[in-house]
Formats: structure tokens, sequence, C-alpha cells
């Protein structure tokens, strides 16, 4: 990137989830200004008289909504930026390690069951580091690890949960269960009040500002792991902590919204093929990229034509060509 | 300060890979491991600086066993160059060398100025601060390796461990890295433990030598002494001629394989 452009881009990226957001607040068949939003979202503090229709559709409908995807989009391309540096492997993702479908598991299994999202949560984290660990065992021979043999364990384990999840679905109750489970997994915001993410939030957030705090230390986890030992961290204990927190995040993810692919593929990559290979700046720029991304697409999701597309169909649609140009224009991130 | 290792054993499985190797290292001195491909020279060091569990036997600095000091603590003192094949990373020369503070800094800590300038002075000294942005994995082998010793010694080190530092480098950047070598033992008082299967290149910086055998023995002594044609026709099958060549006073020995013995 040109020294020029940097400082412009970053504050950009900065901005770009507050700005997405406030915009994406007014857009929907109740239409508001920019203005009129920034009103209506401050009448609690300015005493400002909104409509009844404005606030109700502002704080019950929208804004818990766009919270969420703020939330699940810093979250997914956090943890697909660990994962990445993990396992020093450019094509590791939440959904490529088998961790999304392992969650998706445990959240439908739980879903049949309950509708206590704690309990959902809990279920959703505990299939996530089960997958996680099948495919870290699995792809590990002789102490090593390879891309391939990563990537190979991540296709396996992910089918493994796949077909349990269809069980799940086989077993369910077809007039209620079914549909719910079918639409949850294709990933949808729409569930979200402020009672149903209450509880996911905090825990994506904790996720995320780990995270951010071990960023500088991700770059030495990407090394091969004797360099790693060498430079005097404990690279076990490293990789666990880091594990549990893009899996939790995962997980959290998983059980608000269902499976969204492709954000944890793509914002990492976009992050690294703008910003090198240096996590300090990659875990940061992927919150600011990876929020925004999820909003405009959410709102897309719900806005775009009368009836709700789900938002996984979205991503790909407009994630895949995306990170084609951007793949075409740049050969390719490496790690 | 002192390194050595006292009657270290180790075994892959039933497979006895070293077997009662003791050394002892202090600061100026160079000691270098020589020994035939795949004799165990990476396995001794990882056992020694206890990336590896000694079967039997243990490592000390300055009388303390390794294996109950901390990684941080540990990791001050000793700094590993590995390897250098196999690292495709895209992280910039200067992001690489920083990561050598790591053990220096708390889990949750970002480096700070501190940490950038004795990075940049790890660089100097090795001669390569003009490639602070070029990226790793578009490196030659011999920038890469001057790369892995200056993060070595960004964590101001007190013993420098170099698993074959020169192996699959041109004339010239051999000579450059153990040029390196020396010069830092010297002029920082900094121990050095170097692989190498050139003897001729342990000859030519090395104050001490171990030498590896098949049988996972080991001779260690001074390397003028240890170094002979006998023990490297022993540790290699290869007949061996030592020949010393002077030139304006100063002596440089070289060793010359002659023959296979079979």
């Amino acid at each position: 990137m040109k020294r020029s452009l940097a400082i412009p881009l970053t504050i950009l990226i900065i901005l770009a989830p507050f700005v997405t957001a406030l915009l994406c607040l007014g857009i929907g068949r109740y239409h508001l200004s920019p203005a009129e939003t920034l009103q209506v979202l401050f009448s609690p503090f300015t005493g400002y008289m909104a409509e009844p229709t404005a606030i109700s559709v502002i704080f019950n409908v929208r804004l818990p909504r766009i919270l969420l995807a703020l939330f699940v989009g810093a979250g997914l391309s956090v943890a697909g930026a660990s994962f990445q540096s993990l396992f020093g492997n450019p094509l590791a993702t939440p959904d490529t390690l088998g961790v999304a479908t392992g969650a998706s598991f445990g959240a439908v299994m739980a879903l049949l069951h309950t509708h206590n999202m704690l309990l959902v949560q809990a279920a959703a984290l505990a299939m996530g580091l089960l997958a996680l660990l099948f495919t870290c065992s699995i792809s590990r021979l002789r102490g090593k690890t390879s891309i391939i043999m990563v990537v190979l364990s991540g296709i396996v384990v992910s089918s493994l949960f796949q077909a349990m999840v269809s069980l799940v679905k086989y077993v369910a109750d077809q007039e209620e269960q079914l549909p719910t489970i079918t639409y949850w997994l294709m990933g949808s915001m729409s569930r979200s009040s402020m009672s149903n993410i209450i509880l996911g939030l905090p825990i994506i957030l904790i996720g995320i500002i780990i995270l951010i705090l071990m960023r500088w230390r991700l770059n030495i986890l990407s090394l091969q792991e004797d360099e790693a030992q060498s430079l005097g961290i404990n690279v076990k204990r490293l990789r666990l902590a880091v594990m549990v927190a893009s899996t939790m995040i995962t997980a959290s993810c998983v059980s608000m919204c269902g499976q969204v692919g492709w954000v944890g593929l793509l914002i990492p990559h976009a992050a690294r093929m703008l910003y090198g290979s240096d996590n300090r700046r990659i875990i940061p720029v992927s919150v600011g990229l990876g929020s925004s991304f999820m909003v405009v697409i959410d709102t897309a999701a719900r806005a775009a034509t009368a009836a709700e597309i789900p938002v996984s169909i979205l991503t790909a649609l407009i994630g895949a060509p995306f990170f084609i140009l951007l793949l075409r224009k740049t050969g390719g991130a490496k790690l | 300060m002192n390194f050595s290792v006292r009657k270290g054993s180790f075994s892959y499985g039933n497979t006895p890979i070293l077997r009662d190797v003791s050394f002892s290292v202090d600061r100026r001195e160079v000691l270098s491991v020589l020994g035939p491909n795949g004799v165990g020279k990476t396995t001794l060091l990882r056992c020694m600086m206890g990336l590896l569990r000694w079967k039997s036997g243990e490592t000390l600095i300055d009388g303390t066993a390794i294996s109950r000091m901390t990684h941080a603590e540990l990791w001050r003192r000793i700094a590993y160059v590995p390897q250098s094949k196999g690292t495709a990373l895209s992280y910039s020369a200067a992001e690489m060398v920083l990561m050598g503070r790591s053990a220096r800094l708390g889990l949750f800590a970002q480096p700070a100025a501190e940490d950038r300038r004795v990075a940049a002075e790890a660089m100097e000294q090795v001669g390569i601060r003009h490639l602070g942005n070029k990226k790793c994995s578009e490196m030659s082998g011999g920038e890469l390796q001057m790369v892995l010793i200056a993060r070595a010694l960004a964590a101001k080190p007190q013993l420098l461990v170099l698993d074959e530092p020169e192996s699959n480098l041109d004339f010239k950047n051999q000579l450059i890295i153990l040029d390196t070598i020396r010069r830092l033992s010297r002029e920082q008082g900094i121990a050095a433990i170097v692989n190498t299967h050139y003897p001729a290149h342990a000859l030519k910086i090395a104050d001490k030598a171990l030498i590896l055998n098949r049988e996972g023995q080991s001779l260690y002594g001074p390397a003028a002494q240890v170094i002979n044609e006998e023990n490297m026709g022993r540790a290699f099958s290869v007949q061996v001629k030592i020949q010393d060549f002077l030139y304006e006073q100063q002596c440089f020995k070289s060793v010359i394989p002659i023959a296979v013995i079979s």
C-alpha cells in the first residue's frame, strides 16, 4: 500500500462501523434520514420528543439487530484472523476448521429441547471446542501439522457434524421445530431482541478483547513451534487461550444467528491484502472491516426485498465476487 | 555465565540417539557441534534447551538446572536461531526481529519504543538495517539467516544457539555468518553453540568442539585438538586430510575429504 493512502484508509476503517450503523439504522420500510436517526437515538438523553413509531422501530427492532450484526461481523473476522495465525494457515477459519458446524450442532441439539439461550450458548461452545479438538488431533502427525492436513481434517470434522445436524433435523418435529432450525441455520439476525442478544454480545466482546490484547503474540504463534517456544512464550498455554477465545466468539455468534459463512475468511484476507501480516494491525482492522461489512450485508438482507433473505446467502453472493477481485488484484495474501 | 550439559542422554523410543553427552561453554566461547547428517545434532540442541526432555542427565546455567527455571527466565538468557528453511511468512524484517523481544514482555503487552530501538540496534549489529521493510518471504537465504540472528540478538541473550546457520548459503554469505558469530562472541562476550557439518567452519570459529558419532557417542575438547584427521575420519566415515594454509601471516585450515571409508 502507498504510504500516502495509509492514514486516510485507517481513519476510514475506524469510522466505518459507526457510519454504517448510523446509516443502516435509518434504512428500511420506515425510512429515517441520518439526522433524524441521531435525534431519535439520543432522545433519551436530550429529551427530544420523537414519534413513538420511530422510537419503537429504532430501539426495539433495528438497534438490537444492528448491534448483533456489528458484534457478529467483528467477532467472526477476529476469530478467523486468529485461527489463521494459530495454524499458520491462510485457509483456517471457523468454517473450515469445523468449529462453526460443531457449534451449530450443539446449538441445534439444545434448541430441540430448550429455548433457554444460556444452555444453547453453552452447548454451542462445548461442541465447537470438541470439533476444534478433533480437527487439531486428526491433523497432527508426529508432532507436526501441515496446511493441507488441517484443511482436510476440517472438512472431515465439518461433514461429520453436518451429518449430525441433519440427523437432528430428521428427528425434529416437522410442524414447529424443523422450519425454525432450518431457517436459523441459514443465518439470520431477525430473531434479535435486546433480551436475546444481552447474553451473547458480552461473550463475543470478551473474546474480541482477549484477542486484541494478545494480537502481537499471535505473530509469534504463527511461527514454527520450536521457534515460538524459544521466543519465551508458553506455546501450549497461549494456543489454548487463543482457541478458547476464538471458539467462544464463534459459538456465541452461531447460537444467536446461525451459521454466517465467509466472513471469517473474507475479512482477514482483505485486511492482510491492505496491511500486510502483522497482527498488531490485522486484528483491529478486522474488527472495523468485519463489523461494517456485516451491518451492510444484514441491512441488505432485510431491506432489499419485501421478504427477508438469509444472510449467509448474501455474504457469499456479495463476498465471493469481491474476494475474487481482491485475489486477482493482489495475488492473494500470505500469512 | 556458564552453560553446561551433564551426562545428557536421549532416545526416540528404543533407538538411542545421544549417550552421556557432556560439555560446557563460558562467555566469549564458541562451541561447535560437528557430525554427519542425521546423527542428532538438532536433537542435541533441542534437548539442551529443554525443547525436548533429556531421558537422563541435565542442562545447567550457572549451576542451576534449566528444568527449574521459568520459560521467560530461560529464554532471556538463551536465544535460538533455528534452521531457516520453510519460513515462508510474509512478516517484514523489522516485525520479525521485534519478535525477539517477546521473552522480555508480558502476555498482553505490546512492544514499545524501547523494544523497537533494541530491535533496530540488533539489525544494525549484523548489518541488515536496510532490510527493515523487506518481507521475509521475499528474502534470499543469507538475508533471512541474518534476520533470524538479529531476532535472537534482540532478546539480549548471554548464549546464542545456532542450528546449521551457514548451510544452504553461498561462499560469501557463509563467511559473513561465520564472521558475525565470531565477532558477537568476542565483542559482546556472548557464548555461542553452533551446529555445523563443515569441519573447516568449526576450525575457523570454534574454541571448543563436540563431535557426535553414529553410535550416539561424543568427543569433546578444544577445537584445534579434537578436530583432527583421525576423529573426522571416524565421525564422517571419510578419509580426511587437514592442511594449514598461510596467507599474510594468518593461518587458514582446510579440511579435504579424500575418499569414503567403506
